[in-house]
């Protein structure tokens, strides 16, 4: 099990952690998930040892490891780079982390291979790195990080340097493996769909701070606020400012180019007391109408893209010609609209998100 | 058409032309000549005749060869072994021990300054210090500490302060080299092994040293063939004395030819040098496993 406790960590002026704290239980897989320069590899390097925090805490089954060496720390880990050891051939480069424990030299071979057949790539094992390909070195740097049985592996943004398609690939191979050898592990990624395809749970930070801790379902279907609700899915939630309009036991979004009745089962939470919101709305939570219907919203229809599944489609919200409110709809490809074609929007009422404009905290 | 297309092959050329023009005067025709030079006997009367290999058979039978090549092989193997060695160790120590990357630059900085010496300065300050006289720096130091008569340094350890002097000035090139490569391992890899459990010693055998492998192949090489063909040093520092006890082959074929005139016999020793000096690097490169190192990789998928 591991445990961050109030975690910070400074470079000089700039302050990369605040207060980050974390349980990850034994056999889980987390992810930490967010956009450059959040913190998220920060705090893995922390977590390997490879930084120490300014202040706070971080714990190892109920031990505090603050100060102990990262090859104290039964870690197995994977760079971006994959950071394998350019003058040994891959068997060595596998039996490296072996050889430091001072495994006697048959043995620690023998375990490398074992390894090596496991991550198929037991034919490799005589060649040097600058002979492998990108999803071969991969591989290695795995197998490596496996060969001593760590506790905990350590994934830093382990496929960002492989091709699309290799990638899926590769992070389901990583699932597999990971669900086989029961071992907890850690990645860090930029990547929603690559987070949300292999972790039990996501942590999603910005700005040095964890926003929501949870789920990959509990992050996209109730996300806390207006930054995770952005960040999570493709393509992003439709975001709208709007005001806030109470008429008795009406409540109204109004915004530029549209007007929302929200329906008064909807329960909002009681603190907001503003008057300036943001509707969120996922792009298949929209229904593009072509007939005016109770509480719909026009638009004019301005991009049409099929992606195959389904079609992508872009319109500008309002009547008149002077709006640039637009959003993204996700729908079934047999619905035909051409561009210019006027349609009515209506939204799912239970799937919409409501935001404090102010704090970008959710009130729905 | 024709013509412009004539004009357009013949640029390289053109550009190349004053280069191989200098080239050939300056290095082909010097070689070619001496080689000429060292089967004549070609002296101080300035009349060249055609001995053929007389020259080398005079070598051969020269009494002060023999201690010659022993001091030149001395000097060349230690000076070789103790300048990579030391360029080794600075070059670890400021880049990868010292973890303040301004105090390691200052620090290889500072051992720069001796190679930026001109050879002529340099030499005074050694004879300054190891001066024979009771005002020389050692012998201050020496008869401070009890010593009654000044110690003859140049004398009694010529060919040692020569080795010394030549690491201390030579090992900043070898240094710059060395770390400018341990510079270019990327951070990961370091990580990546404090990660697996490795030590310092460990990173250092397994991770720098097999990455100094062309750098240091070069180092030997370039200062194999430097060390064979110097002399400066030696002449301004001792002229090669007592007797030949710091004569180098390269300065016995300077003296033959420039102090006595010799120049058919000059130029026959300095053949010699080349000849060891090719065998020797021809032997290095076989022992640094050349052919391994410009291996191209395989790449597949």
């Amino acid at each position: 099990m591991i445990k961050l406790e109030g975690i910070s960590k400074k470079f000089g002026d700039t302050t990369a952690l605040e207060n980050v704290s974390l349980d990850i239980k034994r056999g889980e897989f987390v992810a930490l998930l967010g956009p450059s320069g959040c913190g998220k590899s920060t705090t893995l390097m922390i977590l390997a040892g490879l930084l120490r925090p300014s202040s706070g805490q971080v714990y190892f089954d109920g031990k505090m490891v603050n100060n102990v060496e990262p090859k104290d720390r039964d870690i197995g880990m994977v760079f971006q780079s994959y950071a394998l050891y350019p003058h040994m051939s891959v068997i060595d480069n596998i039996a490296f982390p072996l050889k430091q424990r001072k495994v006697k030299k048959k043995e620690r071979y023998q375990k490398a291979r074992e390894i090596a057949a496991m991550l198929q790539i037991d034919q490799l094992t005589d060649r040097m790195p600058s002979q492998l390909s990108g999803g071969q070195q991969q591989r290695v740097a795995m197998a490596r990080a496996l060969a001593k049985d760590p506790l905990f592996l350590l994934l830093d943004e382990p496929m960002s340097n492989l091709d699309a398609r290799l990638k899926v690939d590769v992070r389901d191979e990583i699932r597999r493996l990971q669900l086989k050898l029961g071992i907890t592990t850690i990645i860090v990624t930029h990547d929603q769909e690559e987070a949300m395809a292999v972790a039990d749970k996501i942590a999603i930070l910005q700005n040095g701070k964890i926003q929501q801790y949870g789920t990959p379902e509990e992050l996209f279907m109730k996300p806390v606020n207006l930054f995770v609700a952005h960040f999570m899915g493709n393509p992003p939630m439709n975001i709208l400012k709007c005001d806030f309009l109470r008429n008795g036991n009406e409540r109204v979004l109004s915004g530029e180019g549209f007007v929302y009745n929200i329906l008064s089962t909807k329960k909002l939470s009681s603190e907001f007391k503003g008057a300036k919101v943001v509707l969120g709305a996922r792009p298949h939570h929209i229904q593009i109408s072509k007939v005016q219907q109770e509480n719909s919203i026009p638009a004019k229809v301005v991009l049409v893209e099929q992606l195959g599944r389904e079609k992508l489609i872009k319109v500008l919200l309002g009547d008149n010609e002077n709006t640039t409110n637009f959003i993204r709809i996700l729908s079934p490809t047999d619905l035909n609209v051409t561009y210019d074609e006027r349609v009515f929007l209506t939204l799912d009422s239970e799937a919409i998100h409501i935001f404090d404009e102010e704090t970008g905290k959710v009130i729905t | 058409m024709n013509l412009a297309r004539l004009k357009k092959k013949s640029y390289p050329y053109l550009f190349l032309a004053p280069f191989a023009i200098l080239t050939l005067m300056f290095f082909v025709i010097p070689a070619l000549a001496t080689l000429w030079m060292a089967a004549t006997n070609l002296d101080r009367k300035m009349k060249a005749d055609f001995i053929g290999f007389g020259n080398f058979q005079r070598i051969f039978a020269d009494i002060n060869i023999l201690p010659i090549i022993k001091v030149t092989l001395i000097y060349v193997f230690f000076s070789l072994v103790l300048t990579v060695a030391f360029s080794l160790l600075l070059a670890i120590c400021t880049q990868y021990l010292v973890k303040n990357k301004k105090l390691g630059a200052l620090y290889r900085v500072i051992w720069l300054i001796p190679s930026t010496m001109p050879g002529l300065v340099y030499v005074v300050f050694w004879k300054y210090i190891f001066n024979p006289t009771p005002g020389g720096f050692a012998n201050k130091i020496v008869m401070y500490f009890g010593l009654e008569q000044p110690i003859s340094w140049f004398n009694d350890a010529g060919l040692l302060i020569i080795i010394i002097a030549g690491v201390i000035s030579g090992a900043s090139g070898g240094m710059i080299l060395f770390s400018a490569s341990i510079n270019s391992i990327p951070e990961d890899v370091y990580k990546a092994a404090r990660v697996d459990g490795a030590k310092d010693r460990s990173i250092i055998r397994d991770i720098i040293l097999p990455a100094l492998k062309w750098p240091i192949m070069y180092v030997t090489v370039t200062s194999t063939i430097g060390l064979f063909a110097s002399y400066n040093f030696i002449l301004l520092a001792t002229r090669g004395g007592p007797v030949v006890d710091t004569t180098t082959l390269a300065l016995y074929g300077y003296q033959q030819a420039f102090n006595r005139l010799e120049y058919g016999y000059g130029a026959a020793i300095s053949v010699i040098v080349v000849i060891i000096s090719l065998l020797l690097t021809l032997l290095l490169f076989r022992l640094f496993d050349f052919n391994k190192l410009i291996r191209p990789p395989r790449i597949e998928d």
